[in-house]
């Protein structure tokens, strides 16, 4: 143990994926309310 | 009517623009630049994390911005741009939840602490929640405006308590790094990450405002067709 | 019109009420989520048996490792020092001069028992490169991350 982190990738890995998945998620949701709104 | 229609492609232009730069910037944090010294390359983590950070508490202050002007001005406008500000808003405060959850595991050792950063970043997260889940359950727009409005500013009184949490109390999060305390070779994928993320949110906002104005319109003026439908139920 | 801009001056006042009054709270420390070695020494009998958090810094040349992940080491805020037994396992980041939050209780021994050992990381973010350039010495005493005055 000398008090550095080695490796953790998976860390980052989840980090920037989950951002990237809600951020795309959020993008589709609300394109797809906003064709439902407009073809009301 | 629906905010922002000089400009129809507007949102989409910034959506685009903050897509490059954010797999620009997270390309660079990802693999040009150094790990640190003592977290090794987990602390990329906090190109995505701060750039969220300071984009989540952006977005509560225009959503604070446009309570003040809605209760001012009563143009329902903000009312729209307010709705649209605090729900992307919500999203980057999950998301920074989240992405600072995955960071503190191999860092401090646990997912989570109630360590006054923490804790009152989770109040704003819940807050703020609450005011969408208020919107939800009144009907009158008036009401509904004006009621979401008050919450707003006064929910919004946590934002600096967020933001001076680590320095009024003993807290397990560090306190707010500068330019100085951040090695030179970390500040460009952070600086081009904090912009992708501010054009996506600017970009979600305005599209988001636009929903929440024609829901308004056909709350208001329903189309005829669903006139029709309620007619046929009477 | 007039109702709304009243609703307005109401809700500023309200939350800014309630803002002065935690952040009053915060500078007078009414809130704490940590105790310091120091705090512990004065709270006296106080300090036995409850589940608490202890922070400091990890008194470089104090660290033993036990059989397992079981460690001992002494958290000091530069005035008073506690002697820390742990069972919990360390985080990569746990080293002498580092700052630590401790979750547990002061036992009659004189000890405090940890099972919940934390690292606290300071505000510096540096580059393999600066990294070499700061010397230990200047790394431990700039565990900002724990308040150590």
């Amino acid at each position: 143990m000398n008090g550095t982190i080695t490796g953790g990738w998976g860390f980052v890995w989840s980090a920037y994926g989950l951002t990237a998945f809600f951020l795309t998620a959020y993008a589709v949701s609300l394109f797809v309310r906003l064709r439902n709104e407009r073809s009301r | 009517m629906t905010p922002n229609h000089r400009f129809p492609r507007a949102p989409y232009a910034l959506l685009a623009l903050g897509v490059i730069l954010l797999l620009l910037g997270s390309y660079l944090g990802l693999f040009v630049a150094p790990p640190e010294h003592f977290m090794g390359d987990v602390q990329r983590i906090m190109y995505v994390h701060v750039p969220t950070a300071w984009n989540a508490l952006l977005a509560m202050t225009f959503a604070l911005v446009c309570a003040i002007a809605f209760l001012f001005r009563g143009d329902f406008r903000w009312d729209a741009r307010m709705e649209a500000a605090i729900e992307v808003g919500v999203l980057l405060a999950f998301l920074l939840c989240c992405q600072g959850a995955i960071w503190a595991k191999p860092t401090w050792g646990v997912w989570w602490d109630w360590d006054p950063r923490l804790t009152t970043t989770a109040v704003l997260l819940f807050a703020f929640i609450g005011i969408l889940a208020l919107r939800r359950f009144v009907d009158d727009p008036v009401r509904r405006a004006t009621w979401s409005a008050v919450a707003t500013i006064i929910a919004y009184a946590d934002v600096p308590i967020v933001y001076y949490s680590v320095t009024w109390w003993n807290s397990l999060h560090q306190l707010q790094s500068s330019p100085a305390t951040v090695s030179k070779s970390f500040h460009l994928p952070l600086r081009m990450n904090a912009f992708a993320i501010l054009f996506l949110m600017t970009g979600f906002i305005m599209l988001r405002a636009r929903l929440a104005s024609l829901r308004l319109e056909h709350e208001l003026a329903p189309p005829p067709h669903e006139l029709d439908a309620v007619g046929e139920l009477a | 019109m007039n109702r709304s801009r009243l609703f307005l001056i109401i809700a500023i006042a309200v939350a800014a009420i309630g803002f002065t009054i935690i952040a009053a709270s915060g500078i007078n420390k009414n809130l704490v989520y940590y105790w310091t070695p120091s705090d512990l020494h004065k709270a006296g009998d106080k300090a036995y048996g409850a589940t608490i958090r202890l922070g400091g810094q990890v008194l470089p040349g104090s660290v033993h490792h036990q059989s397992g992940s079981a460690l001992d080491f002494d958290v000091t805020d530069k005035h008073q020092t506690v002697h820390v037994k742990s069972t919990g396992i360390p985080p990569q980041m746990f080293r002498e001069g580092i700052g630590v939050v401790v979750e547990g209780t002061m036992t009659r021994e004189g000890f405090f028992q940890s099972e919940r050992l934390m690292v606290s990381h300071n505000n510096e973010y540096r580059s393999p490169k600066d990294g070499q350039a700061v010397d230990a010495k200047k790394l431990i005493e700039s565990t900002k991350g724990v308040d150590v005055k």
